[in-house]
């Protein structure tokens, strides 16, 4: 799967859930009031559709969707 | 001995009549802002924290002054123990902190009321010495964001710490599907998947909400409160804007925490305590409760 492809899905993620409609790639998801369950929620869906894991701390170090774009395609590449 | 941030004989006596006092400042806004940007990861990470939880438990925000570096020193800041005991006395113990965040749209809380803390377990949670009249703990509740009425700040019924409306031996029965949809008196509002209400004593009892006040707060300041004060806090009715409080519980040291208890089962999630101890914050602690001496993490707390 292509990074941009990642990136489409990762930001379709946080896009779905209603106080992200409005996401930007760049926008930190803790400036749109986000509830620690959706985080986790949206993590869960895109993890369920790479098929990879990602600690849950480091993506909180880097809120972005843009970010955590990156940790998934690297991880796939690692893979 | 007076500690350098002591209360002073005014403002025991007002915490004495009121039950709380406060607001008082110990971080700069911004200050605290910036640090509360790292906090947001740090609270997802669970590496160190004492408790085997998965991040969307309703008890993650629990004793993380146990795993994280910045509650581990926040409990045992002078200007909040300095106070506390001029409250409790000369030996304090640490026994809880939680987290408390409060998202866009979310409810606010029931007017509560606690003693013992077995509401939600149905166990006493603390167990003061049997010669004592009284019960409790103090409440030191710290605003990492604004606390304002849109946010859902803290609401103190003033003068209402020294008789209980409820039992906390009763139970209540946790239904996480209640949360966000119930309306009690024209506020939406309750008790993270319980109805405080059912601890009532006398089923007819209404909290005077006509003599509330709101603990309006900037990030950075706290307020110190009896857990006995009837209090409760106002839904969050921004867009945006999550509000998040951090409570560390203080009791005297001859105070037994977790009497008999191995296990916590609470918010539909258990806790066991194998890795649980208060932190002794002044004075010396009691045989009855392990201590903690050195976090999860490595901090060096305070040698009683």
């Amino acid at each position: 799967m292509n990074t941009e492809i990642v990136a489409s899905l990762v930001l379709r993620e946080f896009r779905d859930r209603e106080a992200l409609r409005d996401l930007k790639g760049e926008d930190n998801i803790f400036d749109y009031g986000v509830s620690s369950l959706t985080v986790v929620q949206v993590q869960a869906a895109i993890e369920s559709v790479l098929q990879i894991e990602l600690p849950t701390k480091i993506l909180m170090k880097y809120p972005t969707a843009n970010e955590w774009s990156k940790r998934y395609s690297s991880a796939l590449l690692a893979k | 001995m007076q500690t350098k941030f002591h209360l002073t004989s005014e403002q025991q006596a007002q915490f004495r009549r009121d039950g709380y006092i406060g607001p008082f400042d110990l971080h700069d806004r911004d200050s605290m802002r910036e640090k509360y940007n790292s906090l947001r990861a740090d609270l997802y990470d669970r590496e160190y924290a004492i408790y085997d939880l998965p991040n969307d438990s309703p008890l993650v925000g629990y004793d993380r002054h146990l795993d994280i570096d910045f509650f581990s020193m926040h409990i045992e800041h002078p200007r909040i123990v300095d106070k506390v005991v001029s409250i409790l006395g000369p030996n304090v113990c640490c026994w809880r902190s939680e987290t408390f965040p409060k998202y866009p749209g979310d409810e606010g809380t029931d007017w509560h009321q606690a003693d013992t803390f077995g509401h939600a377990s149905g166990t006493p949670q603390i167990r003061w010495p049997q010669h004592s009249t009284f019960g409790g703990a103090i409440t030191v509740w710290t605003a990492l964001t604004a606390a304002t009425e849109e946010t859902g700040c803290l609401r103190f019924i003033p003068g209402t710490h020294e008789e209980m409306h409820y039992d906390e031996s009763i139970g209540m029965s946790f239904d996480p599907n209640s949360v966000n949809v119930i309306e009690k008196g024209g506020v939406r509002r309750g008790f993270f998947g319980y109805d405080y209400r059912n601890l009532q004593k006398d089923a007819d009892f209404v909290p005077d909400e006509g003599s509330a006040v709101s603990i309006v707060m900037e990030p950075g300041q706290f307020v110190i409160f009896w857990s006995t004060l009837m209090h409760a806090s106002l839904p969050n009715v921004t867009l945006r804007d999550t509000r998040i409080g951090f409570a560390a519980r203080y009791v005297p040291c001859d105070v037994v925490v977790y009497p008999d208890t191995d296990l916590v089962e609470e918010y539909g999630s258990e806790l066991k305590l194998n890795k649980y101890g208060v932190v002794v914050v002044a004075g010396t602690g009691n045989s009855a409760n392990r201590e903690v001496l050195v976090s999860n993490r490595g901090y060096k707390f305070r040698q009683p």
